[in-house]
């Protein structure tokens, strides 16, 4: 194993005892170390002392931080019980002033509706984060990590930089009621993004496949074109019944081996969320007024001070962020260009 | 360019159908992707409690990479550069279906061992069903436990195994093939969906025509290791059969194989060899001593008689008297040929026996009292104890053992170590209570030594060994000692008593005979005249000459063995069914007539399979 997976496992060792109320000496570069640890602690690994022993060393006595060993199982369990949900604020972001009025009128186009600016005020919107955990499993197996924001005020899917990062985040106390769910949402947004980024794993798949059918279609063809062809001993005259069971029995064989092989590859997959980041902005809403036919409704859009833009409306019908926006006549519903169709 | 993804319209997301979706490939295949339930309490604030479960997603992700997770945690497995390119290349190209074909000794167990715990590692693998010929079930069964840490069910030879639930209920299944195949339990066998499936010694499965090969090509299953040092044994269609079974038509038909690869009149002379190797490369891995440098100097054997005299024959005599009586007779035994699990159950665990009308002695508790009475009078007298409670017949035997101080065998030992001065020793014995009085017998006779029990901790083992590389010449060893150290600065190896298993022995002498000695390897056993040690001896020395062997390849031989019997079952089975010394010589003359032909068999094909193949399948 790398040096450098080694120490991020250190880290992560270390990290994960200290945040469970342990006192770790491992310092960077050594093979092993030692943590005083609660005794739920102890117990979680597996070691009945106070004490325990940190290698990165397999077979060797204490807790071996390795990922060939169940390390990574262990420390899945002592975060079990950790909170999911993280609930923070940015208030000290620059907010743009002013009216957006022509910001508003140069990144959209309206495609069959009159839409008036009618107001421009600062707010706070809340941004949900979901990471994931993707995983497909066929002949062979792709997983990856993504994550997906969501303005949980319109469900449009915005491209935040990870909030975790952001140097101005501060604890926020949840308070009253809870926020709209925008899990669906997410999910609906992550969806796509797995399919692209797993392009070539399925390509994969479709070349293996293909080419465990021919071989299986070669074969047993061969097999029943031998069936017709195939003479008994002293040269009697073939029984035709005899070869048309023996040719019946190939084809039920293959169908059985195609059946399993398509059972083999079939892809299973599954969208495991790991973490929520609910993060309150501040923001510019631009409350807009929109007249579609004989209706009317008022939208708000939101200038975003992460990426310092107007973000996009967000299509009521796919989900998409859209720019180019269509309304439907009775609700005046957003719709991107597809939906509409 | 690869092709776009087929989007289907189910594609989208169907929340009614909790948060599913199905979508297919573009060749096709369906693909359903299921997203477990949201969350949102409780909350925190804490920006780590969040770093640290993406850190742990992140971390968990690097396993599904480059790096062998295999390798990890394993304790007492030396494993070789050939064995890990062999895992290399069943994980990248062979798509976990291969014929593995090293020559014996080389390690094909831990080759197949080490792939089939990185497919569990990465979650490849769930259901995993090994099949190995009876004698070896024992030999898989410890190894998996004790090297790879792996639990597997041997199935029990009762009803429960018949029935479908156990099978498909189970996860973990290591099985005698023969035990799999019966008639009552193929069908359950075949019915349960297996994700991987390792069959050793699987030219076993060389006929089409037989049980065994339409067992496993019946298997559900997505992954398939058969293991072999000899894929062919008789002719070339041998080879055909058992790859049919990895990919059906990868040798196109039997006909066209036929035509194409094998020489009229010699079904074991290949035509066309380049376009056979090709097709071979594809489907097998060969490693060949020659090639990986793994051949070993020379080991020598020498058998040293002890003569009981006095109370110590007395007591040889009483026993043999003893356990007569109380045997119960094979017919009447329900666990004739059981494997592990219930000869388990059957330990002399319960109440003991007392009064007159004493019930036979149990399978398990004959065979202990036997062994212990090839070991030491000490071991011997508290395994009677054990299991004969207040017997008044045993009572005399106890009594005559524990008086025994020094035995005929403990004067054997003595005068081996005195002549072999400071050349490193190790002395194997299976009783601990015969190691404590090996201690105190070298105590008194001032000989330094170390013990090595499998009781210590790993640092106390560590220290061990140096203390013995350093400065002491002998180490004593219970049936674990040593395993997982290097120990070849040690050339000389003594059997105090001797397992019944073969592949025990095998497992003794490749402590100190495996890569790295470079010296001759001298291997004593001491045992007592007329014992039942003395005959297994015997038979093991001066007809298949098993010490002069290749590593590995006693597991080969007994392989061979027909029947579903583990070799200590059968040893037993012999004792138990004679009633004289005479019947029991006869007994094993004829299963050294057996071990002979196995082994002939084994000779022939080894060398037709080194002609076949030379070193072509690296």
């Amino acid at each position: 194993m790398s040096g450098g997976i080694q120490e991020e496992l250190r880290q992560f060792a270390t990290r994960v005892l200290e945040h469970r109320g342990a006192l770790v000496d491992w310092p960077v570069g050594t093979g092993a170390g030692t943590a005083v640890v609660p005794e739920e602690v102890a117990a979680a690994v597996g070691i009945d002392d106070d004490t325990i022993r940190l290698t990165d060393q397999p077979g060797g006595e204490g807790w071996c931080v390795s990922l060939g060993t169940d390390f990574l199982e262990t420390a899945g369990r002592l975060l079990e019980a950790e909170p999911r949900t993280g609930s923070f604020a940015a208030s000290r972001l620059y907010l743009k002033r002013g009216s957006l009025e022509e910001a508003v009128r140069r990144a959209f186009a309206w495609l069959n509706a009159k839409v008036v600016v009618r107001d421009t005020r600062a707010t706070h919107v809340e941004y949900h984060t979901w990471w994931f955990r993707a995983s497909l499993t066929s002949e062979d197996r792709w997983e990856t990590r993504l994550a997906v924001t969501v303005n949980s005020a319109t469900g449009v899917e915005i491209d935040l930089p990870d909030p975790l990062a952001l140097w101005e985040l501060e604890p926020r106390q949840v308070t009253g009621r809870k926020p709209p769910s925008t899990y669906p949402r997410a999910v609906a947004r992550a969806l796509p993004r797995v399919k692209a980024a797993a392009e070539d794993f399925f390509c994969r798949m479709d070349g293996r496949i293909e080419r465990d059918r021919r071989r299986l279609r070669e074969y047993y063809g061969a097999l029943l074109r031998e069936a017709d062809h195939k003479k008994p001993r002293g040269g009697a005259t073939p029984d035709p019944e005899k070869t048309a069971e023996r040719k019946r029995a190939v084809e039920l064989e293959l169908r059985r081996k195609l059946a399993e092989l398509d059972e083999r590859y079939a892809i299973a997959g599954s969208l495991q969320p790991l973490v929520l980041i609910r993060t309150v902005l501040p923001a510019m809403a631009v409350d807009l007024s929109v007249q579609r036919k004989r209706a009317s409704k008022r939208h708000t859009l939101y200038w975003n001070p992460l990426v310092r833009a107007i973000e996009p409306m967000c299509c009521g019908r796919c989900g998409n962020g859209i720019f180019s926006v269509a309304f439907t006549d009775d609700d005046v519903d957003p719709r991107c260009a597809d939906c509409r169709r | 360019m690869p092709n776009l993804t087929k989007l289907a319209p189910s594609a989208e997301l169907d929340m009614a159908a909790g948060l599913k979706a199905r979508w297919q490939t573009a060749g096709g295949i369906p693909i359903s992707l299921q997203a477990s339930p949201g969350f949102a309490e409780p909350v925190t604030c804490n920006v780590e409690v969040l770093r640290l479960h993406l850190e742990h997603a992140r971390l968990s992700l690097l396993r599904g990479f480059d790096e062998l997770l295999c390798l990890e945690g394993l304790t007492g497995v030396e494993h070789f550069p050939h064995q890990i390119e062999t895992v290399r290349k069943v994980l990248r190209h062979f798509r976990g279906r291969v014929l593995l074909a090293d020559e014996v000794g080389l390690g094909k167990t831990i080759e197949a061992c080490l792939v089939l715990r990185e497919f569990l590692l990465r979650g490849l693998a769930k259901r995993v069903l090994i099949l190995v010929p009876t004698a070896l079930v024992s030999q898989w069964r410890e190894e998996l436990v004790s090297k790879f840490g792996l639990e597997f069910s041997v199935p029990p030879r009762t009803r429960q195994a018949d029935r479908a639930e156990y099978w498909t209920g189970t996860d973990r299944v290591l099985s005698s093939l023969s035990f799999a195949k019966s008639q009552r339990r193929a069908a359950a066998v075949t019915a349960a969906p297996w994700d991987l499936v390792i069959v050793d010694e699987a030219h076993h499965c060389k006929n089409r025509t037989t049980r065994n090969w339409q067992l496993i090509n019946g298997l559900k299953r997505r992954h398939l290791f058969l293991l072999t040092a000899t894929p062919v044994q008789n002719n070339l269609l041998e080879l055909y059969n058992l790859l049919t079974l990895l990919e059906p038509g990868h040798l196109k038909t039997e006909t066209d194989f036929k035509r194409q690869y094998v020489r009229r009149g010699n079904p074991r002379d290949p035509r066309n060899r380049h376009r056979l190797r090709t097709l071979l490369g594809e489907v097998m891995i060969r490693n060949t001593r020659s090639l990986v440098q793994m051949d070993l100097p020379p080991r020598y054997a020498q058998t040293l008689m002890a003569q009981p005299h006095g109370d110590e024959e007395r007591l040889y005599r009483l026993l043999d008297e003893y356990l007569r009586r109380r045997r119960a007779l094979p017919q009447e035994d329900a666990v004739a040929g059981a494997e592990i699990d219930e000869i388990e159950k059957e330990d002399g665990a319960g109440p003991p026996l007392s009064g007159a009308a004493l019930p036979p002695l149990g399978r398990k508790q004959l065979s202990t009292l036997l062994s212990a009475s090839g070991s030491h009078p000490r071991s011997l007298a508290d395994s009677l104890e054990r299991v004969a409670g207040t017997d008044p017949d045993a009572a005399p035997i106890i009594e005559i053992a524990r008086n025994i101080q020094r035995s005929a065998k403990d004067e054997k030992l003595l005068e081996l170590l005195r002549q072999s001065g400071q050349d490193k020793v190790l002395v194997f014995a299976s009783f601990r209570r015969t190691l404590e009085h090996l201690q105190s017998l070298l105590d008194q006779a001032g000989i330094a030594y170390v013990t090595f029990s499998g009781a210590e901790s790993d640092r106390q083992k560590d220290e061990a060994v140096e203390t013995f590389r350093q400065l002491v010449p002998v180490m004593l060893c219970s049936e674990s000692g040593g395993e997982g150290r290097n120990l070849q600065f040690a050339n000389t190896l003594i059997n105090y008593d001797l397992p019944w298993n073969p592949m025990r022995i095998e497992q003794r002498v490749g402590r100190i005979h495996r890569i790295g000695q470079t010296r001759e390897v001298f291997i004593f056993n001491i045992c007592a005249a007329g014992s039942l040690e003395a005959r297994l001896l015997d038979l093991l020395t001066d007809k298949i000459r098993m010490f002069e062997l290749v590593v590995g390849e006693v597991g080969s031989i007994l392989g061979n063995l027909e029947g579903g019997e583990e070799f200590e079952t059968l040893v037993l089975n012999l004792w138990m069914r004679s009633a004289t010394d005479t019947e029991l010589d006869r007994s094993f003359d004829t299963l050294g007539r057996t071990l002979l032909e196995a082994q002939e068999e084994y000779l022939t094909t080894k060398q037709l399979d080194e002609a076949l193949f030379g070193e072509d399948y690296q």
